[in-house]
């Protein structure tokens, strides 16, 4: 191996951060505090995930989005999910329209799904038929309508966003939907300090007019940079471990997982941990994963992908304290192996 | 010298003090742990020395084994020997160098920098981005093969426990002092209970037979020649005993069991109370056949044949002697087989009735019995009628005679309450109001049937199409079948009556 391809990873991995950065503070001219889900938001997009946005109203994870879409300078498009929402709603029909000979045909008229950033708002008000709607496009990256299958441009991200206080009217996300997304990051409520300027910039006369900073193909090129990053095999062994932490029953298992948890993470769970994983690692200014890195990322990327019992819910534990508790159980892989 | 030379040298050498350091670590830990594991052993040994004093003593030995430094110290070294072999293991154990470089890293914090580079030195070939890794490495690893390094602390379960097991052991080396100070205790022939009785025996046996004397010439006139004889009896026995050196304890015994076969039971008893309580039994009990203490006191020696007890042979002689005079005892009233046991003779003395005497040889027999059968059966002794638990008042008029209404063995119950279920909520005698009229009423009325005018709709031409009319999806009929489907209406038609007004309903 040559110095040159070390330079070149050098370079763009320098080149990763600065975009990362540049896109970080355009969206936070919008954005006040929650720098972490920004943070959340940006390293799922760059590791080629969705991400599920869970808050009170009133937050701004619509508005998180919609800035994202601005900076990166990207096809945008808004979903807001009710009831009697169809899945061609979502996705496209076909529609009899009038040709120009005076006869009618079905011509395809695709759905707001298509475009590299979606919001799909409330996602947990529609039916689970239509949240299905969903799942071909997030994890294939393609629509397949009757005999018609339309490949989606990347990037292409979905980011939802679920209300956990309403529950009333709403159809919780099945399992097959939430493991498609790579995160889940809860946006709490500002510090107070951030309160003061959120209200100067949303009551005062002028708005925020954000430039786009990125586009689809830098982002693309940053999705390339981190697919690079190489993962060692202690830190490898370490996001299986973890995986497998929460899965009850298993040999990594705490008590806490084996009392309380009926379903753990899946193996996509452990895709996850890596992919986001490498994108800390870049941030941090390293060429390769650690273990650091993976627990980092641990709680956005399985808190979704656990699923308390009875017992567990009826305690009232939470899927944070079962992540938070596997991390402080399994032993890192060096010091297991002794 | 190339870079990546170098970040093997420096791996190398971290790898060999990281290892070291944990070697250290791990046998700490592994002493530690064992040393808790073990505690339990602080303890064993000075109440292992406690009980060897204690047996010791009882055999009538110096209690004081070893000095109490001594075992001050085997105390101590029992929970360290099992804990210095865990050591000596955990350090014979090799640390691998994953592991150290491991350490090196969290302890700089280098976050897996010398790990990942020690693993991507060994590929051969690497990609731009572990290439990178590796030079970053190399960049940090000369600082940290001189940074030093230090001893994690490994936390070990089981410290807590140390106070508990300490305060244990110097508890039991303190009763294991006071064990010491035990005066060596003087064993003879008997137990302790003999002991007890031959230091307070002698006057009280003198008082006793004094006593047992008079009471016995208050209750019945006894022979003259009775108690000299027993006296010219005891006498020789006593001095035989003096001259041979025995225990006075055996004395005691001796002197019970003969009383008890004798004439006056509580004659030599040392409880005065007892002798009283016997002198009754010499009134109401003549006299008892001789087979029947010949026969106890053979179920006796089989029994204690059975459980090993070998009678010593100072003992057969005076069995032999009680027996001999269990004749002359039954005659004056006691029929207890006069035994050399402290037990027997401890009945003797305190029961008085004769039928649970003669249970007592009874059971002796059933006991012997069942055991040759190969088990304890259940006592059969008091067989009474089964207390009825007979609920019920009696059958019909008459009553249940052996009914008590308890339901159990007590007295009969003085009220019997009300024999029938009472309802706790008053309900009314009458009830106000009249029966429903039920869930549905289906009323059927005649009613004539009434015309009514239709309203008659205005035809008006329709518009032009705008568009040419599609293709209609109509069934097309064939001509006899056609034929056939016209025919078929024509037949209705002329089938049915003149159409008459559909039948009005009435307004509700």
């Amino acid at each position: 191996m040559t110095d040159s391809n070390a330079d070149a990873a050098r370079a763009d991995a320098q080149r990763f951060r600065e975009t990362y950065e540049s896109i970080r503070a355009e969206v936070s001219r919008r954005m006040v505090g929650q720098a972490d889900v920004i943070e959340g938001v940006l390293t799922a997009l760059l590791a080629g995930g969705h991400v599920l946005l869970e808050g009170v109203p009133g937050l701004g994870k619509t508005m998180l989005v919609s800035s994202l879409g601005e900076a990166l300078k990207l096809s945008f498009s808004r979903i807001q999910f009710t009831p009697d929402m169809m899945p061609a709603d979502v996705r496209g029909t076909s529609v009899l329209v009038e040709s120009e000979g005076g006869g009618h045909e079905l011509q395809f008229e695709q759905g707001p799904i298509v475009a590299n950033l979606v919001l799909a708002d409330e996602i947990n008000r529609a039916t689970p038929k239509t949240q299905s709607a969903l799942l071909e496009a997030m994890q294939e990256r393609q629509l397949t309508i009757g005999r018609r299958t339309i490949k989606l441009e990347e990037p292409f991200c979905v980011m939802a966003t679920q209300n956990p206080v309403e529950q009333e009217g709403t159809y919780p996300l099945p399992e097959a939907q939430l493991d498609r997304f790579l995160f889940k990051l809860v946006v709490g409520y500002p510090e107070e300090g951030d309160y003061r300027e959120i209200l100067r910039r949303t009551t005062g006369e002028q708005e925020v007019e954000l430039s786009s900073v990125s586009n689809a193909e830098t982002i693309n090129a940053m999705r390339s940079t981190v697919r690079q990053v190489p993962v060692p095999e202690h830190a490898e062994d370490y996001a299986i471990r973890l995986v497998m932490g929460t899965q009850p029953g298993s040999a990594y298992a705490p008590e806490l997982v084996d009392r309380y948890v009926s379903l753990g993470s899946s193996p996509r769970g452990a895709q996850a941990l890596l992919l986001g994983a490498k994108v800390k690692a870049l941030l941090a200014g390293r060429f390769a994963v650690a273990t650091e890195d993976i627990a980092a990322v641990a709680r956005p990327v399985l808190r979704h992908r656990v699923l308390l019992g009875f017992e567990g819910l009826s305690e009232g534990v939470t899927t944070d304290q079962v992540v938070d508790e596997v991390l402080a159980k399994l032993p890192v892989p060096e010091e297991a192996a002794g | 010298m190339s870079a990546e030379q170098n970040l093997t040298r420096d791996l190398d050498q971290i790898e060999g003090r990281a290892g070291t350091m944990l070697q250290g670590v791990e046998s700490r830990a592994a002493f530690m742990a064992a040393g808790f594991r073990a505690l339990p052993l602080l303890a064993a040994v000075p109440a292992a020395f406690v009980v060897a004093q204690l047996m010791r003593w009882a055999v009538g030995g110096e209690p004081a084994l070893l000095p109490l430094p001594f075992v001050l110290l085997l105390s101590l070294l029992a929970p360290g020997i099992p804990a210095a072999r865990a050591a000596a293991t955990a350090r014979a154990r090799r640390i691998s160098r994953s592991r150290a470089l491991a350490e090196a890293d969290r302890q700089l914090d280098l976050a897996d920098r010398l790990v990942t580079a020690d693993e991507f030195l060994r590929h051969g070939a690497r990609t731009g981005f572990q290439q990178a890794a590796v030079e970053d490495a190399a960049r940090r690893s000369e600082a940290a093969a001189g940074a030093a390094l230090e001893a994690p602390e490994a936390a070990i379960a089981g410290s807590r426990r140390l106070p508990a097991w300490g305060a244990l052991s110097l508890l039991l080396l303190a009763l294991s002092a006071w064990v010491s100070t035990f005066e060596p205790r003087h064993v003879g022939g008997g137990g302790l209970t003999e002991t007890a009785a031959a230091e307070a025996g002698e006057p009280l046996d003198e008082e006793a037979a004094e006593d047992a004397v008079t009471a016995e010439e208050r209750a019945a006139p006894a022979p003259p020649e009775a108690v000299p004889t027993e006296r010219r009896a005891q006498d020789p026995a006593e001095a035989k005993r003096s001259e041979s050196g025995e225990d006075v304890d055996d004395s005691v015994k001796e002197s019970s069991g003969r009383t008890g076969a004798g004439r006056s039971s509580g004659a030599l008893s040392s409880s005065a109370a007892s002798e009283s309580r016997s002198a009754p039994s010499t009134q109401g009990q003549s006299s008892k056949p001789a087979e029947r203490d010949k026969k106890k006191r053979e179920s006796k020696k089989k029994k204690e044949r059975k459980t090993g007890e070998q009678p010593t042979p100072e003992r057969r002689p005076e069995d032999e002697q009680s027996g001999a005079t269990a004749g002359k005892g039954s005659s004056k009233g006691s029929n207890r087989n006069p035994t050399a046991s402290e037990w027997q003779s401890k009945d003797q003395v305190t029961e008085v009735d004769d039928q649970e005497v003669e249970d007592d040889e009874d059971t002796d027999e059933d006991e012997e019995e069942q055991e040759n059968r190969g088990g304890v059966q259940p006592s059969l002794r008091d067989r009474r009628p089964p207390v009825s638990r007979d609920l019920q008042i009696g059958f019909g008029n008459r009553p249940n005679p052996d009914a008590n209404g308890r339901g159990g063995p007590s007295e009969q119950k003085k009220s019997r309450g009300v024999a029938s279920l009472v309802l706790g909520v008053p309900v009314p005698d009458r009830v106000k109001g009249r029966p429903g009229p039920g869930p549905t009423k289906i009323t059927q009325e005649r009613i004539e049937p009434q015309a009514e005018e239709a309203g008659a709709l205005v035809a008006s031409a329709r518009a032009a199409r705008s568009r040419p009319v599609p293709a209609l999806s109509s069934v097309e009929l064939g001509p006899q079948l056609r034929e056939l489907v016209r025919a078929y209406f024509l037949a209705r038609r002329a089938a049915a009556p003149p159409a008459a007004a559909p039948p009005a309903r009435k307004p509700q």
